[in-house]
């Protein structure tokens, strides 16, 4: 499903985030990339519904998503993960992705149970499916993440900087879960990350933000030769 | 009863302890403690309630209240008023000491919803001093008649009738231990559903729980509900305990204060940190004055120990915390 | 509804009151913004040195009057002193222990030593009869109406205090250095404001306001008993939160309104008997009223540092 952005203007105080950010996202898994403070936390904040945005509109698959209450829009089908992790130390793996799924999702026990075990196959989990968060590592909590979002039937599901602090080949292991999202939900997945080979691997398509605007957008691969967001990123290290 | 299987194998119950703790306090407790020390235990049963209520709310949903002393009170009250004046069995006594308890403590969720950490506490301090003015207003059903039934007149004042199968002190007493029991069980029963992992993802991160769906304010509230029906049966359970001349005095600030500090002395990591903080506000005291050189000196001085004993506890925590790296 | 000549008394003794209230208010305002702490136990020390003050003073209950006689006078200043040294000693040795936690626990430790003192002082002495030290009251006629130099010096020692600190705070350098430490406490020790030192002065003044609020209310309130005392911080806490702990004279006026309002409503019977026997309720309702407003958005966020 697509994502219509129109217009998004996000104020904080004297400080434009978001500046009349236009554009449309397609299907599949798209990369939402740019410099530090470019915006892309506050824009992923205004889908969540944490921050009310000054002007412009979000239509996601034909639906205004900016009329909805914040915890809503996790039943329509907005799913995030954080750029810190957010798992639950108190609750075990199982219940993590049972809480998404028990607010969001299916009536029955069983089809919570099996739907939340799908999830959890998907990322890779089962193994530790009745451990405490607490006494799980980095790898866990950041998958268990990425489970939470793609519980049940997600529409929109964001990640922010899912492979923070993972070492290479758990990058990777999470780039092919990535990859393999809008398939097995038909949601459309935004990624956002500093880590390019990453953001090259799963998005086929990316689009760029700089003070809040649009800087660019289409093919990833196109959009990262580009001369105006490679000067963008001159001072940061695009890994 | 599926349910009930589940609840007893969950993490959250740890099945021989209670069932330890259940056998010495119907069985051998009555049988080896004189009047004063099953009064004590008696007490001690309902103030692990009210702590239960209280580390509930800190301890799992991350709310920081200062007022269960009032839905405490308000089950006190209603409990006495429907005693003199129904023929009501007692368990419906106390729940409906609970359920008005319950809309009280929603009542005071409602403004404490929007606020969180130390101004919650303050709002909360603030809604229980309401309270106790309006039951030190109201003053305490002591067998008149009349909406507050109060008596006028001297002769008119009667003791609190107790249940007919819990007369004595020992049997008020077990009676008090089922009860207690029963609102642990349904504390950990709401723990360990639905509502229990909505609390643990509220009490880590509300942006991340509303981001799973869960609509924060309506299980903030069920918190708050939950845990004044728990002090508010707690208050039914002191009513019948004492059975007259109750004052505002385990009502007002200073026993909220009071409360707070033998919570967090407790624990509020566990139910059973409720045991320990009832342990302590109402048999340790006893056990100092009648076995400590000093006798009374204690008691009139027990508010300082539990002063220095929230000292400690706040430093321990901090040097722990400390040591774990979560101070930044 | 009573008469104005009735109410006016009361509404003279509610300023009076109110402007205690505000002190207190001020006190803990400009603590809690320097130091993260909300001193819980401005009334239990302030009761403690009132108590200790008339020991010293070989207090008697028959004979709670002044006597200038000798060294009893220096019970006077010495209320002050103790006061300033039991928050001067806490700000000093128990705080920072406490000091990289969040401001609930750190305001939990204020609430240790509330506890820890009223547990003393129910010990030592009887908690009913009032206790504390008196001036020199002369009353005078004011428009009809008869005022006491108490109340009348209680309403010119709150603007003094409330001008006098905002002003502090803007044209001192440790004024300057507590608003800082306030807005960001890293950052001001990272440009070298000696952080714990202004910090201690900080508690220092808290604990001196303490003894001067003390000073001057057993005279303007002949029936002052230990609770009350240690409950005095309660309206107070009611005029800082309308006040966001961070503007000092809307905390002002809150508690100024708290204080009237209070005090007004008490010559009310018959019918409205209700207005008197609730009239403590007054704090409660104005902050809750406060908060709910103020509060329209989602999270309330005061004064540079979350309250959570």
């Amino acid at each position: 499903m697509s994502i219509d952005v129109t217009d998004l203007t996000v104020r904080f105080g004297g400080v434009v985030s978001l500046n009349k950010m236009t554009l449309t996202f397609p299907d599949g898994t798209c990369g939402l990339i740019g410099p530090n403070g470019a915006g892309k936390t506050t824009f992923f904040n205004v889908l969540s519904g944490y921050v009310t945005p000054a002007s412009g509109s979000v239509v996601v698959d034909g639906t205004e998503l900016l009329g909805m209450p914040d915890f809503q829009r996790a039943r329509w089908g907005v799913r995030r993960t954080f750029q810190t992790e957010q798992a639950i130390e108190d609750l075990t793996v199982f219940e993590n992705v049972l809480t998404v799924e028990e607010h969001t999702g299916s009536s029955s026990r069983a089809e919570r149970t099996a739907a939340v075990d799908a999830a959890l196959e998907f990322t890779n989990l089962t193994p530790v499916r009745d451990e405490l968060v607490r006494t799980l590592g980095s790898r866990e909590r950041r998958f268990i993440e990425v489970a939470r979002a793609v519980v049940g039937r997600p529409r929109l599901v964001l990640l922010d900087e899912p492979a923070a602090g993972l070492p290479e080949h758990e990058t990777i292991e999470l780039g092919s879960i990535i990859q393999a999202i809008p398939e097995r939900t038909g949601a459309t997945v935004v990624l956002v990350d500093h880590d390019m080979s990453l953001v090259q691997a799963c998005c086929e398509w990316s689009a760029v933000l700089d003070f809040g605007m649009l800087l660019a957008s289409g093919p990833t691969r196109e959009v990262l030769e580009d001369e105006k967001v490679l000067a963008a990123y001159v001072g940061e290290e695009l890994v | 009863m599926e349910q009930l299987a589940k609840l007893t194998t969950h993490r959250y119950f740890q099945p021989g302890a209670v069932v330890v703790v259940m056998l010495l306090a119907l069985f051998v407790a009555p049988a080896i403690f004189n009047t004063f020390w099953i009064t004590n235990l008696t007490q001690m049963a309902v103030f692990a309630v009210v702590a239960a209520s209280a580390g509930l709310l800190y301890g799992r949903v991350g709310l920081v209240s200062l007022g269960q002393v009032a839905p405490y009170g308000i089950g006190t009250w209603v409990t006495m008023r429907l005693a003199y004046a129904t023929d009501l069995p007692w368990p419906v006594l106390l729940i409906a000491g609970g359920v008005v308890a319950a809309a009280v403590g929603v009542l005071i969720g409602l403004p404490a919803l929007r606020v969180s950490g130390l101004y919650l506490a303050l709002v909360t301090l603030m809604l229980a001093l309401a309270v106790e003015i309006l039951l030190f207003q109201l003053k305490f059903p002591n067998g008149g008649s009349g909406f507050s039934g109060v008596a006028s007149d001297l002769s008119s004042i009667t003791t609190l009738p107790r249940p007919t199968f819990a007369e004595s002190d020992a049997a008020y007493f077990r009676f008090a231990a089922i009860v207690a029991f029963l609102m642990f069980m349904l504390a950990t029963w709401f723990l360990a559903n639905k509502p229990g992992r909505a609390w643990a993802s509220i009490q880590q991160s509300e942006p991340a729980a509303l981001a799973a769906g869960i609509d924060v304010t309506r299980y903030k509230l069920i918190a708050f509900a939950l845990a004044a029906l728990m002090a508010g049966v707690a208050g039914g359970l002191f009513a019948g305990s004492v059975q007259n001349s109750i004052g505002v005095d385990q009502f007002n600030r200073q026993a909220a204060l009071f409360l707070i500090a033998a919570v967090l002395m407790g624990g509020v990591r566990s139910l059973w940190g409720a045991l320990i903080a009832g342990l302590l506000a109402k048999v340790l005291l006893d056990i100092l004055v009648e076995y400590m050189v000093g006798g009374q000196f204690w008691n009139d001085f027990s508010l300082s120990l539990f002063g220095f004993g929230l000292m400690m506890n706040l430093i321990i925590s901090t040097r722990d915390m400390e040591k774990k790296g979560l101070l930044g | 509804m009573p008469s104005l000549d009735t109410l006016i008394p009361f509404i003279i003794q509610g300023l009076a009151f109110g402007a205690m209230y505000a002190v207190t208010g001020t006190g803990i305002v400009v603590l809690y913004r320097t130091t993260g702490v909300v001193n819980i136990a401005f009334g239990a020390v302030g009761a403690m040195g009132a108590h200790l003050a008339w020991s010293l003073m070989g207090g008697s209950i028959t004979d709670p009057e002044p006597r200038a006689m000798g060294l009893r006078i220096l019970a006077y200043p010495g209320l002050v002193v103790i006061t300033a040294l039991i928050t001067l000693a806490y700000g000093w040795f128990l705080a920072p222990i406490l000091d990289r936690r969040d401001p609930l626990a750190k305001s939990l430790g204020t609430v240790a030593l509330a506890l820890f003192l009223m547990g003393i002082m129910k010990q030592t002495w009887d908690t009913s009869k009032p206790r504390g030290l008196h001036f020199p009251n002369q009353t005078f006629t004011l428009g009809g109406t008869v005022v006491s130099t108490t109340q009348v010096a209680a309403l010119f020692f709150a603007v003094l205090m409330v001008v006098g600190v905002s002003l502090y705070l803007d044209r001192t350098a440790t004024g300057t250095a507590m608003r800082a430490i306030a807005n960001n406490r890293e950052t001001s020790a990272l440009l070298g404001v000696p952080v714990r030192r202004i910090e201690a002065l900080a508690w220092l003044g808290s604990g001196v306001m303490c003894g001067l609020v003390f000073l001057l209310l057993p005279s303007l309130f002949k029936s002052l008993d230990q609770g009350t005392m240690v409950w005095f911080v309660i309206p107070a806490l009611g005029g800082a939160i309308v006040g966001r702990f961070r503007s000092l004279w809307i905390t002002f006026f809150a508690s100024m309104a708290i204080g009237t309002v209070e005090s007004f409503l008490t010559p009310f019977s018959g019918s409205l008997q209700f207005l008197s026997n609730y009239r403590r309720m007054t704090p409660v309702l104005i902050s809750v009223l406060a908060i709910l407003w103020l509060s329209r958005q989602r999270t309330v966020v005061l004064a540079g540092r979350e309250m959570s």
